[in-house]
């Protein structure tokens, strides 16, 4: 029996599950159960250079910081965002849409480390990244992957995705992206250091396994040393995760050609299926990175650049859950859409918006959300939050209850200070 | 003159107060401390052992000769034993090896190059990561030329922390913080003084005794502080600007300097230059944390762990594992006039120093210092030895040293973690893949650049000898018979679809991705 991947296709949404062939469903399902063992996962959509919340999520048509971009309404009554995300537009019901945002950090730098650990910048105690805490707090043994993955990050702040005091060994992998995207090619994605020189079936790879096996076995029976058997261990996991399929992950070619172009081409696109190929095999924890280095830094010609941003996060982020949900996954793994900070509500001389901190907005979708609402509320001039305030730490607190990791877990500092995930507060309205 | 004297003491009652607690809750040792420093190495094994016997445990053996060449080479010069040397110093039969081979390291540069490393890692932000190279190289610099003339420390400390416009490599100590007082002070307290007192900045330290005032009012000698706005070719200058004062958080209140834990002001300062106001009591000999903090970092250094561990909790002594010998060691330095390569050289020689990591039994606790525990490689001695004794291409060639440079510095973004003793093991699976697949691993077992496969085809070599050679290269010892077998059978086994050459970067690979091989025994 076959189906045609094109007919399911179009017929993507939530309402489409019930069209499934029973063999496709079964298919769907074993993926499901494995991902059901390993708990629950998170995806960050990170929109680096920080996205205009006055043109996606939280507009003020008709005003005089409208700008030209229009509203649509979406498929929950009254929630009305940019017509530019169509797609998204439909499954308004999986998104809480948070526009209380606020902090005073106005610097990328420091905007993305804030918005990535939800703590103090710079202070005394390493944060850790939010998805290095979580991917160490998702218990995730029987996955053959990395705990977070991290597809094309921002290079302008690599403390944003530092394990910091938990230790490299939560750093996360990175995913980059090959050549500038281009409209005619699949993004390239690439994950450092997983082809091993020698194919791993080969008799030489086996004989040179068994070599090291050996002189490992005979130094660890003189040197039975705590560093030492953590070196063992961390290359053992290592090897186990080279010599496995799970790998197959990041081939996209695997996929048909339909499905890679409802993602979108480029590097987003791309980056979300691979997030959901991950998310199959039990990947607690991916990052997925718009806007190649700053491309949300819309400070000139901001309303043409956020259409193009748009119709990529719209394509991108729609077939991820669209997917996720068909396989049952969706209910299990929350979505976080962020960035450093909004969008200042005046526009520019050169039609630009520049960094605006005071209050911009951020998406939280999927498992543990309650979604189909918009929480909190701006001023009519976009100037303030007027209600349903949240810092950086409440999101990140927040995210955490909707993933189902208690937000007051605490890690050690190398002094033996306990240090909580979040010292924010969880806005209940928001979980469920 | 008399105010100093009246701060001495209250500085030393206080200390000696500490002490004395710590010795009354140890009251194991009842020795005859060698107060005129004649024999301190013996004195060290002395404290060492006695306490041993008290907890009833024994002194492991001496390491072996292999053994301690490679260690001794890792902590002294940074870097693993170059193929003869290991040769030759296992081959050697005069009596005091060990001690000269210990002497010719402190003398020689890469004891300077090996210390400016660790320096610099120290000195700078555990997050410092994106720093223009030639920038760190003015810093590395500077500290190599002063571990070469071997500055005391109290000298070297007082001109790291007073330099200004014109040494770009100090300065860095102070610009990658921002000039930030807050930031520098508590940097400042952790290295030099060996007190983490940044916990006091927003509260009362809740094990000991600091204060928010203390950390405010300490934080006060850098209030100064200030970086011109400055042109491209002017990096890294600080400039000191009197009468900018720091005030305490959420107040108006100008926090005045007060020297650590001491009541009475400061002597004023001529020029009302704060910093070199600090550097005086700071650095000096009054000051009992400076000398015991330098100490507890050396044994830190050698032992990889501290006799106060973290070796940030100097004020915590009364829970050093050995507060005797740390007092002991501490009045040594400042009778020594704060001589480090005296202090290194005194150490070195003690069995305690010279036991093996080898045991297949009974291992007592690494604070016991019956046995040496394995210390994991810093990213560079991990590299460095890997480019010394296995890639090997030479840096004559500039494009070629500047492409080592910068495949040093990616490994060592890589492996970090500032957190970590060198007891622990901190990388994870991530870290593991880049060893085994990363560019170095690929230099270093590849034909065209691997400068040890060139070696190992010269035509007097047999087949057994080539293997002895990667493995001195690799873990700096002898194969044994066994390994020799395993290993020519790998090199035998036709089935294996490689050239030889291929077949020598696999055993360069086993050997390098070994727990061995990233450790110093």
């Amino acid at each position: 029996m076959t189906f045609s991947r094109r007919s399911l296709l179009t017929r993507i949404g939530p309402a489409s599950a019930f069209g499934m062939s029973m063999m496709r469903h079964q298919l769907l399902c074993q993926a499901a159960e494995a991902a059901t063992q390993a708990g629950r996962h998170c995806i960050v959509l990170w929109m680096a250079g920080g996205p205009s919340q006055l043109d996606t999520f939280d507009m003020k048509p008709q005003t005089s910081v409208g700008g030209p971009l229009k509203e649509t309404q979406t498929s929950v009554p009254g929630i009305r965002f940019s017509e530019h995300l169509p797609k998204l537009a439909q499954q308004a019901e999986r998104l809480a849409i948070l526009r209380g945002l606020t902090t005073k950090e106005g610097d990328h730098t420091r905007g993305a480390i804030l918005m990535h650990t939800g703590n103090k910048v710079d202070g005394p105690v390493r944060y850790p990244a939010i998805g290095c805490a979580l991917s160490k707090a998702i218990p995730h043994s029987d996955c053959p992957l990395p705990g977070y993955i991290s597809v094309a990050p921002a290079p302008i702040a690599p403390a944003a995705y530092s394990p910091g005091l938990l230790g490299p060994k939560f750093a996360p992998t990175h995913v980059r992206s090959g050549a500038r995207d281009d409209a005619d090619e699949f993004a390239s994605l690439k994950v450092d250091y997983l082809t091993p020189q020698v194919p791993v079936r080969s008799r030489r790879y086996q004989q040179r396994q068994a070599l090291w096996d050996l002189a490992q076995q005979d130094f660890l029976s003189e040197r039975n040393l705590p560093n030492v058997v953590a070196q063992d261990t961390m290359y053992r996991s290592a090897l186990t995760m080279l010599e496995s399929d799970g790998k197959n992950a990041f081939n996209l070619a695997e996929e048909t050609d339909q499905v890679r172009e409802a993602y979108g081409k480029g590097t987003f696109g791309q980056g979300c299926l691979m997030a959901r190929r991950l998310i199959e095999r039990g990947v607690p924890m991916v990052e997925v990175a718009l806007g190649d280095g700053l491309g949300w830094d819309t400070h000139a010609d901001n309303f043409e650049q956020v259409k193009s941003l748009s119709q990529q996060l719209d394509n991108g982020w729609a077939t991820l859950m669209n997917e996720l949900a068909e396989r049952g996954l969706l209910e299990r793994t929350t979505i976080l859409w962020a960035g450093e900070f909004g969008r200042t509500p005046t526009i520019n001389q050169n039609s630009g918006r520049d960094h605006f901190p005071q209050a911009f907005t951020c998406v939280l979708a999927g498992g543990g959300v309650k979604g189909g609402q918009v929480y909190g509320e701006t001023a009519k001039d976009g100037s303030e939050v007027v209600d349903g305030r949240m810092e950086a730490g409440d999101l990140m607190a927040t995210l955490c209850r909707a993933v189902n990791v208690d937000p007051q877990l605490e890690n050690m500092t190398s002094d033996g200070r306990p240090i909580k995930i979040s010292e924010g507060k969880v806005i209940k309205d928001v979980v469920v | 003159m008399a105010n100093r004297i009246v701060l001495w003491l209250a500085f030393a009652t206080q200390f000696i107060a500490i002490d004395a607690t710590a010795a009354d809750r140890a009251n194991k040792v009842a020795a005859n401390p060698d107060r005129s420093f004649h024999n301190p190495t013996g004195q060290i094994d002395l404290w060492i052992n006695q306490r041993l016997a008290a907890d009833g445990e024994t002194a492991g053996e001496q390491s072996s000769d292999a053994e301690f060449c490679r260690r001794v080479w890792l902590d002294l010069a940074g870097v693993a034993p170059p193929i003869w040397e290991v040769r030759e110093f296992i081959s050697d039969k005069e009596p005091g090896k060990r001690s000269r081979l210990i002497e010719r390291l402190l003398e020689s540069p890469r004891f300077a190059s090996h210390m400016a490393t660790r320096y610099s890692l120290a000195l700078l932000p555990q997050d410092a990561g994106l720093l223009a190279s030639n920038d760190l190289e003015s810093l590395t610099t500077w500290l190599r030329e002063a571990f070469r003339e071997n500055k005391p420390y109290d000298h070297f400390v007082g001109a790291f922390l007073t330099a200004s416009g014109d040494e770009p490599g100090p300065t860095m100590f102070y610009t990658t913080r921002d000039a930030d007082p807050v930031k520098v002070a508590s940097a400042t307290s952790r290295l030099f003084l060996g007190i983490g007192i940044d916990c006091a900045q927003c509260h009362d330290h809740p094990f000991s005794k600091w204060t928010q005032d203390d950390f405010w009012t300490f934080a006060a000698f850098f209030s100064q502080l200030e970086i011109p706005e400055q042109g491209m070719q002017q990096r890294n200058v600080v400039r000191d600007r009197v009468g900018k004062e720091l005030t305490f958080p959420e107040s108006d209140r100008i926090a005045e300097p007060r020297y650590l834990g001491v009541e009475q002001p400061p002597e004023p300062d001529p020029t009302d230059f704060r910093r070199r106001q600090l550097t005086i009591w700071l650095a000096s000999r009054s000051n009992p944390y400076f000398a015991t903090a330098a100490v507890n970092r050396v044994w830190a250094h050698l032992f990889g762990r501290g006799l106060v561990n973290p070796v940030d909790e100097i004020d915590s002594i009364d829970y050093a594992t050995h507060p005797e010998l740390l007092r002991y060691l501490s009045d040594y330095f400042i009778s020594i006039r704060f001589d480090l390569k005296q202090l290194y050289r005194t150490i070195a020689k003690t069995d305690a120093y010279q036991r093996t990591s080898r045991s297949t039994t009974h291992r007592p606790a690494a604070e016991s210092y019956a046995m040496m525990h394995t210390k994991t490689l810093s990213p560079e001695q991990y590299y460095d030895s890997l480019q010394q004794n296995v890639i090997r291409s030479g840096t004559s060639d500039i494009a070629q040293g500047s492409q080592t440079i910068f495949m040093r510095q990616q490994f060592a973004q890589r492996m970090r973690d500032s957190g970590a003793t060198p007891l622990e093991y901190s990388h994870g699976v991530v870290q593991a893949l880049g060893m085994m697949n990363g560019p170095e691993m690929m230099s270093a077992t590849a034909e065209q650049s691997s400068g040890l496969i060139a070696g190992v085809n010269a035509p007097f070599y047999d087949d057994t000898q080539r293997v002895e050679v990667i493995y001195l290269a690799c873990v700096s010892r002898y194969p044994n018979d066994d390994e020799v077998k395993r290993c020519l059978a790998y090199l035998g086994d036709e089935a294996i679809e490689a050239t030889r050459d291929e077949k020598f970067g696999d055993l360069i690979w086993v050997l390098a991705n070994t727990a061995e091989c990233f450790v110093c025994p």
